[in-house]
C-alpha cells in the first residue's frame, strides 16, 4: 500500500528529527551565526540517507517516487526544519542523474530574476544555509558555490535570503529542465511542506487550549475556541490532501495542474490558519520565546516565495477552459489519479 | 457505471432546465425516482438478498457524484436510499428489513426523517415527542418540523422520547418507522423564501403505533441516530450543490472569444476547490470501504464543502456583475438567484455548521 509507504517514512523521519533537530536547534540556527551548528546538524540528517530518496536506486539513492518522499517533506515541515530539504532532494536526483557531482551541504532552488551584470535571485527560503544552488533560468538549471554576500531573507534574516553574485558566478554544474516543471515540483513539494508546518501549528494549538486556563476553564471548553480550532483543523486537512493529491501522480514532476491546486489551497489556507492560531494563543503567540511563530514565520515566508495563488488559479483556469471536458467535474476528475 | 448513468441521465433531464436542476437533491420527481430504481440504481450497496446492488462505497461515490453534478431530482428517494436502508439493515429486525429494504429498493417507499422539533431545533437529545408504551404497541404524541419531504413520503423514521423525562437527555430515545398515512398525523408543508415547499411540520395526535413499529433497541435512539447522522455526512452532496451553476457559468465564459482573466482565474479557483474536496470525499469512501471510522473526516469535508457550496453563487454572481459581454441568459441567471438565495440551507441540513464544528472539537479532544 503506497499509503503506509508514505506514513511510515513520515513517522520514521519525524522521530529522527525530533531527535537530531529539535526545536531548540532550529532556533539556534536561525537566529544566530552559528555555522558549525547548522553545518554539523545537517550532516546529521543527512547521514540518515532520506535527502538520497528522489535519487535512483542504482545512482546510490533510494529510488522513491515524489507520492512516497511526500510523507518526508511533511515530516521536515513539521519539524520547521531550517533547511531547503525538498530543494536539495530535487537537486541530488537531478545532478545524479546528469551524471553531475553532487556538492556537500544544502543546495537551494533559486530563481534568477532578469537584469544585466552578474546574477541576482528572488527571495529563497533557506538559501542563507545552503552551500550551493540551482539557478532556474530560461528552461535550465544552474548549478553555482552560494555568494559571499545575499540580501537577507524577509521572514527568516539568517535563513532565508535573495542569493545574488555580482559577477557572473562559476557554473559547476547544469541541468536542462523546462521551468514549468520546476515550477509544477516546487509547488506540489512546497505544499506538502507547508501541510506539514501547519500539522505542527494545529497541534500546538490543541496544546495551548488544553493546558491554558481562562476564567476559571481550560480554553478549549469554550465553544468560541472550539469554532476557531475547528476551522483550523479544515485548513489543515484540506492542505493535506491537496499536497498528497498533486504529489501522487507517481513520477517525480507532478501534474501541473494539481500542483497549482494545492500550491493555490496551501496559500489560501496560511493567513486563516496563522490568523486563527494567533488569535488562540493571544499575546504569548507572538513571543520570540514561544515555537508558534516558528512555524507562522516560514509558512509566511513560503507562501510569500513562490507562486501566487492569483497566477494558481488562472493556471487552473486556462486548463479547463483549454480542455474539451464539458464539465467541471469532468476536468477535475481529469486531472485526479485513478 | 459512469457511462452508462450518465447515458441515463442526458436522455431523463434533456428537457429540464438548470434552473430547476439547481433544486438538485431538493429536486422531488418520485417517477424519476423509479426510473433509477428500475434501472437497479436504488439500494446499491444493499444486500442481493433484498434486492440491493451488493455493490461498494465506490460504485455509490460514483452514481451519487453523477446525479448530484448533473442536478437530478433525486429528492424522493435520497433520505431512504442514504440513511433509513442502512439505518434499517444495521438495527432493524429481520421482518423489518424485509418489508422495508425490498421496497426502498423498487422506489415504492420514500422517507422522511423526523429529527428537529419546534422547541428544540439542533438540540436532539430533548426531544419532546413521545411513544408511550401500552398494550397494543405505542402512542405517539408530539410534533417535529423541518421533515422534508414528510408530505409526499410514505414513511417516517423519527427519534422520539420512550422513557424517562427531556432532563435524562440521550437516555430513553429510541427511533420509530411508521405509516404517514395514520390516523392522528397531520403534515404541513412550509414555503421556503424561493417559492418551494420541501420541508413540513408534523403534528402526531394519538397516534396509534404497532410495537414493530419500534427499531433497534428501546433507548438506543441516541446511538443510532448518530450513526444515521454519519452516513448523512458521507457523501459527496457537500460539494455539489451549486455544480449545476458552475457548469452554466462555464458554458457562458467560454462563448466569450477572449475571456477576462478574473473570469479565467475564478474558474481555476472554484476547479482547484473542487479537486481538493473530491479528494476528501473519495478519501472519506475509502475510510467507509475499509470499515474503517470516517467520523471526522466526514465532518471536515461536510463543513468545507458547505462553505464552497455557499461561495460559489458569490462569487460568480460578482462575475457575472462585472458587465460581462454577451450578458448571461434568462436561466443562467435564474440559476444564480434560486442558488443565492437557498444557499445558507446548505450548511443547516443534516447539522448546522455550528454543530458540525462543535463535532470536529470534540473528535480532537476539546469536549
Amino acid at each position: 500500500m503506497p499509503q503506509s509507504i508514505q506514513h511510515d517514512l513520515h513517522d520514521e523521519f519525524a522521530r529522527a528529527l525530533a531527535g537530531l533537530c529539535p526545536l531548540e536547534r532550529v532556533r539556534a540556527i536561525e537566529s544566530s551565526d552559528a555555522e558549525d551548528l547548522a553545518a554539523s546538524t545537517w550532516r546529521d540528517v543527512d547521514a540518515l540517507g532520506y535527502v538520497d530518496a528522489l535519487t535512483p536506486a542504482d545512482l546510490g539513492g533510494a529510488g522513491l517516487s515524489l507520492a512516497d518522499a511526500e510523507g518526508l517533506l511533511r515530516a521536515a515541515g513539521a519539524a520547521a526544519l531550517p533547511y531547503p530539504l525538498a530543494d536539495t532532494m530535487l537537486a541530488r536526483a537531478l545532478l545524479r542523474i546528469a551524471g553531475q557531482e553532487i556538492p556537500a551541504g544544502p543546495i537551494a532552488l533559486a530563481e534568477a530574476l532578469p537584469g544585466p551584470g552578474g546574477l541576482r535571485c528572488a527571495q529563497t527560503p533557506g538559501a542563507g544555509l545552503a552551500g550551493s544552488f540551482l539557478v532556474q533560468r530560461d528552461g535550465c538549471l544552474l548549478l553555482v558555490a552560494a555568494p559571499d554576500a545575499s540580501v537577507p531573507g524577509l521572514f527568516r534574516q539568517r535563513a532565508s535570503a535573495a542569493p545574488g553574485w555580482t559577477e557572473s558566478p562559476r557554473i559547476i554544474g547544469r541541468v536542462a529542465l523546462a521551468d514549468d516543471a520546476v515550477q509544477a515540483w516546487r509547488n506540489a513539494a512546497g505544499a506538502a511542506g507547508m501541510a506539514g508546518a501547519m500539522q505542527a501549528v494545529l497541534e500546538r494549538c490543541l496544546a495551548f487550549v488544553g493546558e491554558r486556563h481562562q476564567f476559571g476553564r481550560a480554553l478549549g471548553r469554550f465553544q468560541a475556541i472550539q469554532q476557531e480550532v475547528s476551522v483550523l483543523a479544515e485548513q489543515v486537512a484540506s492542505t493535506a490532501m491537496a499536497a498528497r493529491l498533486a504529489c501522487a501522480g507517481g513520477a517525480m514532476f507532478p501534474d501541473a495542474s494539481l500542483a497549482a491546486c494545492a500550491r493555490l489551497r496551501a496559500g489560501e489556507a496560511v493567513p486563516v490558519v496563522c490568523s486563527l492560531a494567533h488569535a488562540i494563543h493571544g499575546a504569548i503567540g507572538i513571543t520570540e520565546e514561544l515555537a508558534l511563530g516558528l512555524y507562522t514565520t516560514r509558512l509566511h515566508e513560503w507562501r510569500a516565495a513562490g507562486m501566487s495563488e492569483s497566477d494558481c488559479a488562472g493556471l487552473i483556469g486556462r486548463q479547463l477552459l483549454d480542455s474539451n471536458c464539458e464539465t467541471a467535474l469532468d476536468f477535475v476528475r481529469s486531472l485526479m489519479p485513478g | 457505471m459512469r457511462p452508462s448513468v450518465r447515458a441515463f441521465l442526458r436522455e431523463a433531464l434533456k428537457d429540464m432546465p438548470a434552473d430547476r436542476r439547481a433544486r438538485s437533491w431538493m429536486g422531488y420527481d418520485a417517477e424519476f425516482s423509479r426510473a433509477l430504481a428500475r434501472q437497479g440504481w436504488l439500494g446499491l450497496t444493499l444486500p442481493a438478498a433484498y434486492g440491493g446492488a451488493g455493490r461498494s462505497n465506490f460504485a455509490r461515490f460514483v452514481l451519487s457524484e453523477e446525479l448530484l453534478a448533473a442536478g437530478a431530482p433525486v429528492s424522493a428517494h435520497w433520505i431512504a436510499d442514504r440513511q433509513t436502508a442502512p439505518l434499517i439493515l444495521r438495527y432493524g429486525s429481520q421482518a423489518q428489513r424485509d418489508f422495508y429494504l425490498p421496497r426502498i429498493i423498487r422506489g415504492e417507499a420514500f422517507f422522511a426523517i423526523g429529527m428537529s422539533e419546534p422547541d428544540t431545533g439542533s438540540d436532539l437529545a430533548s426531544v419532546r415527542t413521545r411513544a408511550t408504551p401500552d398494550a397494543q404497541g405505542w402512542l405517539l404524541n408530539g410534533r417535529k418540523i423541518w421533515t422534508t419531504n414528510a408530505h409526499r413520503s410514505h414513511y417516517m423514521c423519527a427519534l422520539v422520547r420512550t422513557s424517562g423525562t427531556p432532563e435524562d437527555r440521550h437516555r430513553g430515545l429510541s427511533q420509530m418507522i411508521f405509516d404517514l398515512s395514520l390516523p392522528g398525523i397531520e403534515i404541513r408543508p412550509i414555503r421556503d423564501i424561493s417559492g418551494d415547499a420541501h420541508f413540513c411540520e408534523v403534528l402526531f395526535d394519538n397516534v396509534r403505533l404497532p410495537a414493530d413499529a419500534l427499531v433497534g433497541e428501546e433507548g438506543s435512539g441516541w446511538q443510532q441516530v448518530t450513526a444515521e447522522l454519519a452516513l448523512e455526512r458521507s457523501g459527496p452532496e457537500r460539494i455539489y450543490s451549486s455544480m449545476v451553476l458552475i457548469d452554466g457559468w462555464l458554458q457562458h465564459l467560454r462563448r466569450s472569444a477572449d475571456p477576462d482573466p478574473e473570469h479565467v482565474r475564478l474558474a481555476g479557483r472554484l476547479a482547484g476547490r473542487l479537486a481538493v474536496l473530491r479528494g476528501m470525499s473519495l478519501a472519506v469512501t475509502q475510510r467507509l470501504d475499509q470499515g474503517d471510522d470516517a467520523s471526522l473526516a466526514a465532518v471536515l469535508v461536510k463543513d468545507l464543502g458547505t462553505e464552497f457550496e455557499q461561495a460559489v453563487p458569490e462569487w460568480i454572481g460578482q462575475a457575472l456583475n462585472r458587465g460581462t459581454r454577451p450578458p448571461p441568459g434568462e436561466t443562467l441567471a435564474r440559476t444564480l438567484a434560486y442558488l443565492t438565495l437557498i444557499n445558507p440551507t446548505f450548511s443547516l441540513r443534516g447539522g448546522t455548521r455550528h454543530i458540525l464544528r462543535g463535532i470536529i472539537a470534540r473528535e480532537l479532544g476539546l469536549r
